[in-house]
């Protein structure tokens, strides 16, 4: 495994500078960060404000664990960034910045190019998003060979590499090495040659997820694969074109334990291997809690807290991440009795002014139907939005 | 063809105003042998008793009885509530079926303090499902249940569906429920923190067999069946000082089809030896009231928490 492990961290080794479109990182700048941004869903009872103005920065190689009850925002956000907002939603202002460039200002192709390129999502149920139809090898080399002029170079320069590497190479490979170097002089691949060099991603990429036998897995069909195997391929699908996002909506929530603690494993050996900045989406703090590194907790519409993790849970400090983290129960204690949030998530059709949390918050007080209250920082690297801390 | 033995030869005994948990991961049998226990499923071996009754082959008046002293509240409230009828048709159906009440004015009654019970307001009775968030089509279902006065009552992973903030309001009310009232549950669950606040007992399932069942704080502390203690390693705990690092069990649960002999575990068990593939575990109680499938006496640690959360 570890020969295959080496190459494909981007900027490191012999493979520097062939990726597509690879600037030097800023390495103070957030890989993805979203400002102000407004979503509005129109239905026929009225308009959804889904998103009220949502600010979230993520870095590269970190994950952060984005969390709130269902209907909060999580996924919208998630749409939001990879452009794949239902038709009736309406981007109201903000703006989504992926290495500094505006998403939400690019013209449809840029923006599929960019998701095709750099945005990768994985959703909560494999079954819904594999084809049924198709081997799950075709389902992955599909990204690489539908678009094989922009990947010829990467997937070249990645063969010769692993080539080169190997001490006693064979007559056939020293062939294949010379045919390589020609097809790179001549900006040309073969159909045939860049379907082969896909599959051989592919196998690295299916290896990367620990997919045990890749070789057979390739050619099998999504029923073939338990739910765990299904996620890891959609794992590999999604990281197969070096995204430099990676969207993970509710991965393990539809897993049995045993099977999500092998995938939250994954992710968190894979945050060193990939160099992207990864998004971890869930409704479940303990999950976050094992993986993350930062904290972002979202009530209606709105990021309201954002820390580091173990400051986070040191420390919650906006009423709602209070509430939250005395109503979850642990499976290491024993407790009698359970705290709860009164009341239940707002209706966001007519969201209630000012904070929208007041109505349930048990330390609301005059000002907080009155505005809307700013990001406060309360420590470095940890803000909040609540007047109780300012604003 | 073939068969799937989903629950392949379980004792289990439920105490009066006790609750025993069932846990365990999807397809193991969990839903199948509560179904099988109300005789909504019926078993092909074995026998369910009832406060000393055999109930397995009841008919009749007997059996309309037992579906009186048995309710059951599911996992999805939007799936087992009917969208076409209110809330107060819904909870005093089954009053009627039973013969509970002596006219409608008296059901109507009891559907307001049933629904006050559950901490709804009686004006909720004459609207329909699809006015309520999950959590409160939860209270909707387990009014409905605690209709028909049952004593015994199954809940099918009652709180998967919903957000913490209200999976905590609804467990407090299914405890306080059974204090008042003096129920007993069978409270099916694959959430191991949920299990361990709301049972006495938990039975622990793998493959459509209990492999361990115990008094609830003995499961958590001193585990001595190899998947449970893998359960309890697999479980996330929301605490950044107690991540795990690697050390996961390996692969996923086989297929309930074509089961080989032996342990049904063995083919992820860290621990299994060659006389795991021959043998059949028989129950074997390691401690007054645990019992273990497993042919070795294991020690198996759990990491020792801090203290009892206040």
């Amino acid at each position: 495994m570890t020969e295959s492990e080496t190459h494909w961290t981007r900027g490191s080794g012999g493979n520097q500078g062939t990726y597509v479109q690879q600037q030097a990182p800023r390495p103070t700048e957030a890989a993805l960060s979203i400002r102000g941004l407004k979503v509005v869903f129109h239905t026929y009872a009225g308009d959804v404000q889904a998103l009220d103005g949502v600010d979230l920065e993520v870095q590269r190689g970190e994950i952060l664990g984005l969390v709130g009850e269902s209907g909060c925002g999580k996924s919208v956000t998630a749409l939001a960034v990879a452009g794949l907002l239902p038709i009736n939603a309406e981007v109201i202002s903000g703006e989504v910045l992926l290495d500094g460039k505006n998403l939400l200002k690019m013209k449809k192709e840029a923006v599929r190019l960019s998701r095709l390129n750099d945005i990768a999502l994985v959703f909560q149920d494999p079954m819904t998003y594999l084809n049924p139809v198709l081997t799950i090898g075709l389902q992955i080399t599909e990204a690489l060979t539908s678009d094989l002029k922009v990947f010829a170079e990467d997937l070249i320069a990645a063969r010769m590499t692993k080539l080169e590497a190997m001490m006693k190479r064979s007559l056939t490979e020293e062939q294949e090495l010379e045919s390589l170097r020609r097809a790179k002089q001549s900006h040309n691949l073969s159909n045939k040659e860049g379907k082969r060099l896909a599959s051989l991603r592919a196998l690295d990429y299916l290896r990367l997820v620990r997919l045990s036998e890749p070789e057979k897995v390739l050619k099998m069909y999504p029923f073939e694969l338990s739910g765990g195997m299904r996620q890891r391929a959609m794992i590999a699908m999604a990281l197969v074109r070096r995204p430099r996002v990676l969207l993970a909506d509710e991965i393990t929530t539809a897993l049995d334990v045993t099977v999500q603690a092998q995938i939250l494993e994954l992710l968190k050996d894979l945050r060193d291997k990939i160099d992207a900045a990864i998004v971890l989406i869930t409704h479940d703090l303990a999950v976050v809690s094992e993986v993350c590194d930062r904290v972002a907790v979202m009530y209606a519409g709105s990021v309201v807290e954002v820390a580091g993790l173990v400051e986070f849970f040191k420390n919650p400090s906006h009423p709602y991440s209070k509430g939250l983290m005395a109503a979850i129960l642990r499976p290491d204690l024993s407790s009698e009795t359970l705290e709860s949030i009164k009341g239940s998530v707002p209706d966001l059709i007519n969201p209630p002014s000012g904070c929208r949390f007041h109505p349930r918050c048990p330390y609301a007080y005059q000002k907080c139907p009155e505005s809307k209250p700013p990001m406060t920082e309360v420590s470095p690297g940890h803000a909040v939005t609540c007047f109780l801390y300012g604003g | 063809m073939g068969y799937v033995k989903a629950v392949d030869g379980v004792s289990l005994k439920i105490a009066n105003g006790q609750t025993m948990g069932l846990v365990g991961e999807s397809g193991c049998g969990k839903t199948t042998l509560a179904r099988t226990l109300l005789r909504l499923t019926a078993p092909t071996g074995g026998r369910i008793f009832f406060s000393g009754k055999d109930m397995t082959k009841a008919k009749g008046r007997a059996l309309r009885e037992y579906r009186r002293l048995t309710a059951v509240v599911f996992q999805d409230p939007y799936a087992s509530l009917d969208p076409r009828q209110t809330v107060r048709s819904a909870i005093t159906e089954p009053m009627g079926i039973h013969h509970l009440v002596r006219s409608r004015q008296e059901a109507n009654q009891r559907a307001a303090d049933l629904i006050k019970l559950v901490g709804l307001n009686p004006d909720h009775l004459s609207r329909y499902p699809h006015e309520f968030s999950g959590g409160q089509r939860q209270r909707i279902a387990i009014a409905r249940a605690l209709a028909v006065t049952p004593e015994f009552l199954v809940l099918d992973e009652p709180t998967s569906s919903l957000d913490v903030s209200v999976q905590a309001q609804i467990l407090n009310l299914l405890k306080a429920l059974q204090r008042d009232l003096k129920l007993t549950y069978l409270f099916i669950s694959h959430n191991l923190s949920v299990i361990r606040f709301m049972c006495n007992r938990t039975a622990v399932m793998y493959l459509g067999r209990v492999v361990e069942v115990a008094d609830t704080s003995r499961i958590y502390e001193s585990p001595k069946h190899p998947y449970t203690h893998a359960l309890l390693a697999s479980a996330p705990i929301p605490d950044p000082a107690k991540r795990k690092k690697g050390g996961v069990i390996e692969g996923d649960v086989p297929s309930p089809v074509n089961i080989p002999p032996g342990c049904r575990f063995m083919s992820r068990c860290p621990y299994a030896t060659e006389r795991c593939a021959k043998e059949f575990p028989k129950p074997v109680q390691v401690r007054p009231g645990q019992w273990v499938e497993c042919l070795y006496d294991l020690d198996l640690k759990v990491e020792p928490s801090p203290g009892v959360r206040a």
